[in-house]
């Protein structure tokens, strides 16, 4: 009897503690609505803050504050707000942060992601819910096919872009067979398979594929695999430390120098570049910005950037500054911030970037960049990157997915 | 005394039912996904609570709940025939693997179902024709149980509810029957045990089945919620952070486990967004409970009670933690 008086008791207290801590999920959530004239406009930006990606999430949050402060916080008349989460580069995570950004925080559109597994995971529920989506980084090619939303407009790059635009440079002057080497991930096999095509069109040979994992430490048996094989060239998918550790390793190896090294735009960004050193030197790749880049906007970026945080922009940076401008820009043409609004502005929209002036693909929400040809150089200490010319003009990502290389 | 017996249980069940009332819509989703962490994270607090078995891949179990219905879902729309195959296929799973690793203990068990967990993440991750391998793929299965796409949040959230008072009802009779007792008898003392003729290894296998099913289960309701599933749900990472929610909320008993789901899960929404040091302030919590509240939170809260409840009882002061497995969680009502 003892006993279950006991239990009664013990249960009166679980019960209670169970319903403070539901009481307390009602208290957590807020309610604000906004619309309107003067009304603040939020903006709700899901990036990666911790993990691998944390570099590139904090340029693109770098690059987004300085435009907006640039313009006083605010679009038109009306005082921007941008809350920012990070979703740990989990789509499960991206999508409790998303349903917190939106139904909680009632934000009017989006920025967001890095990684292409969270925008594949948010792209049925913004489907639904029909708020713009501002892709800042993500590449996945999917995005601008299949799976394109009258809602997701990117203002960064795709793997298919990324791949492409040095290929037949590559192939015409610097040699015929290359070894192509990315991490055996989604985003690793998109690019190579747009450069291979690229490559092969313009009378190259692969010689051989490589596909670390993702997150390698240790490049030794590929680059010893290298030294066997003896390309002509490296051609090299990688990102962050990723990319870092092949760019040391490679001059360590003593290949530097011997096969030349080539890459995607990441191999020519300040963000591998400058940790990485006098390894860098003498990479050859096609890229979409630069800080040299010769025109009147990026100056005014650089200067401004170069005030503000004491350091060259990289790439990620104009990807976040071009956000929040597509974002002003829309918001300020469409003289509101309602999806169906926007969207229609959104599709075609035309800005001035610091890699030049910018237009929105309508056929695939993707942008048509110009890709630069530059070469890492060694100068006064650190490594800048050289123009050597135009890569390509104009470069959209097609319309429907290529037929596969085989 | 019956009265007093249904009395808080009917209270709980009267306040998760009428929740939806005073929560907002995101208070609605958000409570819906802490109850499906609840079921699952339970499902976990089972084997290591009163089996003894700390698992550190039990979110393979959940991972694989959640594909069954992603990828069955494509061929066949019938909600009960999925989440059955899910409970059914985890379960399978779940005793094929454990007839080899319940020979093994404490680190080693540890160790095997870590490695068991990293090798379904691994195929789940691999095999991209099928799975969309990183990318994830979404489900298109709808919810319906008969009568209608069930599509509103409050629709959802009462079907989570009734399945968590269901799961938590059913383990609560699974530890008061003989079975449970033997199990919980194992984790006590297994020697003795096997000199009682119990054989031990039925009683460990029986309990990581029926907890790998309920994780299945868990697995295919949070696919439906999501409507997207990734091999994220099946990392080592995330069954470490149901290790750490069974930890925080308190081993050994069955709502424990439940409340450390519901703390971890607010904390990471609401402290994740005012810092992205969220791990850290997780992690010192963590510290301190385990070094401070062994029982974890539910330990915390009794340990307040105690302090605080009237002078007039304290003639029946009962011990703060009731002994392992002679818990309150062991008495019928």
């Amino acid at each position: 009897m003892v006993g279950k008086k006991r239990l009664g008791k013990s249960r009166i207290w679980i019960s209670t503690l169970l319903t403070l801590v539901l009481l307390v999920l009602g208290a957590c959530s807020n309610q604000t609505a906004s619309s309107g004239e003067g009304e603040p406009i939020k903006i709700g930006a899901i990036l990666s803050f911790s993990g691998n990606f944390a570099p590139l999430s904090e340029s693109i949050k770098a690059g987004m504050e300085l435009y907006f402060e640039q313009n006083g916080n605010k679009i038109g008349n009306r005082p921007v707000t941008v809350k920012y989460e990070d979703d740990e580069a989990n789509p499960q995570v991206a999508l409790r942060k998303y349903r917190q950004l939106v139904d909680s925080e009632k934000v009017d559109l989006l920025v967001g992601p890095i990684s292409s597994s969270v925008v594949y995971a948010l792209r049925d529920v913004i489907e639904k819910d029909k708020i713009v989506l501002i892709v800042a980084n993500a590449a996945a090619n999917d995005i601008s096919w299949d799976k394109k939303s009258d809602y997701i407009y990117r203002v960064s790059i795709s793997n298919w872009q990324d791949g492409t635009p040095g290929a037949a440079y590559i192939a015409n002057n610097i040699g015929k067979k290359a070894y192509v080497l990315a991490p055996d991930y989604p985003a690793g096999h998109e690019t190579i398979e747009a450069f291979k095509a690229a490559f092969v069109a313009a009378g190259g040979e692969i010689v051989k594929e490589a596909w670390p994992k993702l997150g390698n430490n240790d490049y030794a048996t590929y680059l010893t695999d290298i030294q066997q094989t003896k390309p002509d060239l490296v051609f090299p998918f990688l990102a962050g430390t990723d990319a870092i550790r092949f760019v040391q390793q490679y001059e360590q190896f003593g290949l530097k120098g011997k096969i030349p090294l080539t890459g995607t735009q990441e191999f020519l960004d300040p963000l591998v570049t400058d940790p990485a050193g006098q390894a860098a030197e003498g990479i050859i790749g096609a890229t979409m910005y630069t800080a040299a880049l010769d025109n009147a906007t990026n100056k005014a970026f650089v200067e401004a950037f170069t005030k503000k945080y004491g350091k060259t922009p990289n790439y990620f940076n104009v990807q976040g500054y071009d956000s929040a401008q597509v974002i002003a820009k829309a918001v300020e043409k469409a003289g509101s911030v309602k999806s169906e609004d926007l969207t229609k502005v959104l599709k075609d929209i035309a800005f001035s970037s610091p890699r030049g002036e910018l237009a929105m693909d309508p056929m695939t929400h993707n942008l048509t960049l110009d890709m630069y040809l530059a070469k890492n150089v060694w100068k006064d200490g650190k490594i800048v990157q050289e123009i050597m010319g135009d890569a390509m003009k104009g470069l959209k990502i097609p319309e429907t997915p290529p037929a596969k290389s085989k | 005394m019956r009265a007093n017996i249904w009395r808080t249980p009917t209270l709980f069940i009267a306040i998760l039912l009428l929740l939806p009332l005073i929560l907002t819509n995101y208070g609605v989703k958000l409570t819906s996904e802490v109850l499906i962490m609840a079921i699952f994270v339970m499902s976990l607090g089972l084997i290591i609570g009163f089996a003894g078995l700390v698992s550190l891949g039990h979110a393979a179990f959940f991972g694989l709940g959640a594909y069954v219905v992603a990828l069955l879902g494509t061929h066949l729309d019938n909600t009960y025939v999925l989440i059955i195959a899910a409970a059914v296929i985890s379960g399978i799973v779940a005793f094929v693997s454990g007839l080899l690793f319940i020979r093994s203990s404490g680190a080693y068990f540890l160790m095997i179902t870590l490695a068991f967990g990293q090798m379904l993440f691994a195929i789940f991750y691999k095999m991209e024709s099928v799975t969309g391998g990183a990318d994830g793929m979404a489900v298109s299965a709808s919810l319906n149980l008969g009568f209608g796409a069930i599509e509103s949040r409050v629709g959802f959230y009462y079907l989570v509810t009734i399945a968590f008072l269901v799961s938590y009802y059913l383990l609560r009779v699974f530890i008061s029957s003989p079975l449970g007792k033997g199990v919980r008898g194992i984790k006590e003392n297994e020697s003795r045990m096997t000199a009682l003729g119990y054989n031990i290894r039925h009683y460990k296998l029986i309990v990581y089945s029926l907890s790998g099913m309920l994780a299945g289960f868990a697995g295919a309701l949070y696919a439906y919620f999501n409507q997207y599933v990734s091999p994220d749900l099946l990392h080592w990472m995330f069954s470490g952070q149901a290790l750490i929610m069974v930890i925080v909320g308190g081993v050994g008993t069955l709502v424990g486990p439940a409340i450390g789901a519901g703390f971890f899960v607010i904390l990471q929404s609401y402290i994740s967004s005012y810092t992205d040091r969220w791990p850290m302030i997780m992690g010192v919590i963590f510290v301190a409970i385990v070094l401070y509240g062994r029982g974890g939170i539910l330990q915390i809260a009794m340990l307040l009670w105690n302090k605080l409840r009237p002078k007039r009882h304290k003639e029946e002061e009962t011990p703060i933690l009731p002994k392992e497995g002679n818990g309150f969680e062991s008495v019928k009502g």
